[in-house]
């Protein structure tokens, strides 16, 4: 469940969305946002290769 | 059926004046209500003007203002700052909305309350509708004469009440859930402030309803002039109004060329003007039509009001009103400034605006040719976004929702005429399906949240006018984004409505941070990826952006303001210039366009004396180049008409072409016919 919750791709998608509106809002800043979108990124690619691991 | 005199009814209480602008709506009000209130000495009159860009102040040469303020004896004016009366709406009336939407969904009242009345563009102008009905409702004014805002702007104007009462149901609607509670856990539902609120709203909707289309209070007088797109658009205007059951009995044809001297300029002028006055009499043969001379001199102040409103109530006809008199004037020569800056810089947006009836359509479609005859690798793109199209006419092609070649054109020029209200009903129906699809997910999780379903439903449907400029900006972003024209050319609406768009990136961007800022407050219970409109809000927001900057980028905008040599387009011009400043956009070219060339002729040189008094205003007024274009003697349309007027603006040499409003006088031989 904590794995899903982590790197599951729903989950991160809805992030970045979150994200994006934060950026849109301005309640973060453009360099808030590359950094949190770079750890997200990371986490899918990392929820990707899992998930080809446990096929 | 023989239509009534003009305004001979007695029962008269509220009479609209329209039309395209610059066709004189203003002066045949503000004559009217001085007329009116000089014969019904005993009546109490109120003159009010909803065009963005007033000018009510101006015709009267006095200030009036966003207050009722009289102008003389009987008569009251009004300009209407619509977005003041939307602040003091909130004041008012905040409380209850804010009541009415807590009641009425799921979401708090601090999110729905700005969807609700707060930050949508465009109902300001159904706060305007709102206070003209509480004026007429009051009685305090016996009769209540409304000068319109340009044509497109009425026609939007006209379906307010419509959308008003839509409104109200959506309101309605969020009470239902209240009431429905309050009845199953009290066992019974008194009405409360809400309840009468929205049902005082609905009484003076229906009132400004009834009251357009009581034919025994009301008439609409539609004002044209004797040119194809202001008879084009009037005759638009008058098929409206008669399916929206709005009187109309009487037509004004105005600057009707009635000068029957020798002056080659007039006579040729009166003799293109001929077939258009025709062509008024035609159409609108089943109706009074009034027709008005043109002036040698701007009608201004109550004196030319009182005389123009003699000639119109046809007290005195045959009233000699060409006060000229000493016709030798010096006149200093023109030094022709030149846009042809605009065909070596590599631009992306090049912006025409001004008043309305000041030849923007003209100037856009002649600057569209040559600049895509003169880069021919670009793909150039001229589009319009005044509600009412007139590139087809300036073409003399129909032209449409879909960018199109122009015919006989270069290969690289295209045109478009932006239908906004469809794209805004696409959007609508897009969005639609995604509450829809949303709540059905909230549903099955076993909430009740019918009643919000059906209210964020319904609050789609709501449309304010202006929604429609941002869809016309969302399509120009999309076309700059994903097609390969290389230039546009914005043909705009007029100053009012241009003024808008201008400032609808701004509203925009606040609008969606309001959204976004609702969303990611109710995260936890709606997945955000799964709703498709976010990805689109979150696009246009991106979109948005970036269309800011490149409209304030002077590598890629350039704005050029139109005017022609009158105190109503030195005015405009002057609102409009601090505008473009205030919103940082690049503005370094201004046309004076409609100068009456010198002549012997007394006409002619009165009335350009009094041109030559704003020429030197507007250049005083601009520290940018300059570009003098003569009054045409035909109307401009097609191919060769806009090359010719090209040439004018894009080339200082052309000089030698226009000895006509440069210097040189015509001869006592050109001058006459015999």
């Amino acid at each position: 469940m904590a794995e899903n919750e982590l790197y599951g791709e729903d989950k991160i998608k809805e992030e970045l969305v979150k994200l994006q509106m934060m950026l849109e809002t301005e309640e973060i800043t453009q360099v808030q946002y590359n950094e949190a979108e770079g750890i997200l990124m990371k986490r899918l690619e990392e929820g990707a290769k899992r998930k080809k691991g446990e096929d | 059926m023989q239509k009534l005199k003009f305004l001979d009814n007695p029962d008269l209480r509220f009479i609209l004046f329209g039309g395209k602008g610059g066709s004189g709506k203003t002066t045949s009000a503000a004559a009217t209500a001085l007329h009116l209130s000089r014969i019904k000495p005993e009546k109490k009159i109120m003159i009010i003007s909803i065009d963005p860009a007033h000018s009510l102040g101006d015709s009267f040469d006095l200030i009036i203002g966003n207050k009722i303020t009289r102008i003389a004896g009987n008569i009251w004016g009004y300009e209407i700052d619509a977005e003041e009366l939307l602040s003091e709406y909130k004041a008012e009336h905040g409380a209850i909305i804010k009541k009415m939407a807590e009641r009425g969904t799921y979401f708090d009242k601090e999110d729905i309350e700005n969807f609700f009345v707060m930050s949508m563009p465009g109902l300001d102008e159904v706060m305007a509708i709102i206070k003209i009905a509480n004026i007429l409702n009051s009685r305090e004014y016996d009769v209540i004469i409304l000068d319109t805002a340009p044509t497109g702007h009425t026609t939007v104007f006209l379906s307010l009440p419509e959308k008003m009462l839509k409104w109200i149901e959506v309101a309605d609607m969020m009470m239902e859930k209240h009431r429905y509670m309050t009845k199953r856990f009290v066992g019974k539902y008194v009405k409360d402030e809400c309840d009468e609120f929205l049902e005082s709203q609905k009484k003076d909707i229906s009132k400004v309803k009834k009251l357009l289309t009581d034919s025994k209070t009301t008439e609409f007088v539609p004002v044209t002039i004797p040119e194809p797109m202001s008879i084009y658009e009037i005759e638009r205007l008058v098929q409206l109004l008669e399916n929206a059951r709005v009187p109309v009995n009487s037509v004004i044809a105005n600057r009707i060329i009635i000068e029957d001297n020798k002056c080659h300029f007039c006579l040729a002028r009166k003799e293109e003007q001929e077939k258009y006055v025709k062509e008024i009499e035609e159409k609108f043969v089943s109706y009074n039509l009034l027709k008005m001379p043109l002036f040698p001199k701007e009608i201004r102040g109550v004196e030319d009001l009182t005389l123009y409103g003699e000639i119109l109530f046809g007290e005195d006809e045959h009233k000699p009103y060409l006060a000229y008199t000493n016709p030798l004037v010096k006149i200093s020569p023109l030094l022709q400034g030149g846009m042809e800056d605009l065909l070596e810089k590599n631009l992306k947006l090049i912006i025409f605006g001004g008043k309305g009836g000041v030849g923007k359509t003209s100037i856009a479609s002649a600057a569209a040719l040559q600049l895509a005859q003169h880069n021919k690798e670009k793909k150039v793109l001229i589009f319009s976004t005044d509600p009412v199209h007139a590139l087809s006419d300036s073409f003399d092609q129909h032209i449409g929702n879909e960018p199109r070649q122009v015919q006989d054109g270069p290969d690289n020029l295209y045109a478009l005429e932006l239908d906004a209200s469809q794209m805004l009903d696409n959007l609508k129906e897009e969005y639609r399906g995604d509450i829809v699809e949303a709540f059905d997910k909230f549903a099955s999780s076993g909430m009740d949240i019918k009643f919000d379903k059906e209210v964020m439903e319904e609050l789609i449907t709501l449309t304010p006018p202006g929604l429609e400029e941002l869809m016309a900006l969302k399509k120009i972003i999309e076309l700059m984004k994903i097609s390969d024209y290389g230039l546009f050319v914005m043909d705009s609406a007029a100053s009012g409505h241009l003024l808008r768009f201008l400032d609808t990136p701004d509203i925009v961007r606040e609008w969606l941070k309001t959204a976004f800022r609702l969303l990611l407050k109710y995260k936890g219970v709606i997945n955000l990826s799964k709703i498709h409109s976010v990805e689109s809000l979150l696009d246009l927001s991106r979109d948005v952006r970036k269309i800011q900057e490149t409209l304030s980028n002077p590598e890629t905008t350039e704005f050029v303001m139109i005017t022609i040599p009158e105190e109503m387009g030195v005015r405009e011009m002057e609102d409009l210039s601090s505008a473009l400043r205030n919103l940082k956009i690049p503005y370094s070219h201004t046309v004076i366009n409609m100068i009456i060339p010198l002549s012997l002729c007394n006409f002619c040189t009165a009335k350009r004396r009094e041109q030559q008094k704003y020429i030197q205003s507007i250049e005083s007024k601009v520290n940018n180049s300059v570009i003098y274009i003569p009054l045409f003697l035909h109307g401009i349309r097609g191919k060769e008409n806009l090359n010719e007027l090209a040439e004018i603006m894009f080339s200082k040499r052309s000089k030698s072409k226009l000895p006509s409003i440069v210097g040189k006088r015509y001869s006592k031989k050109e001058l006459s016919k015999e």
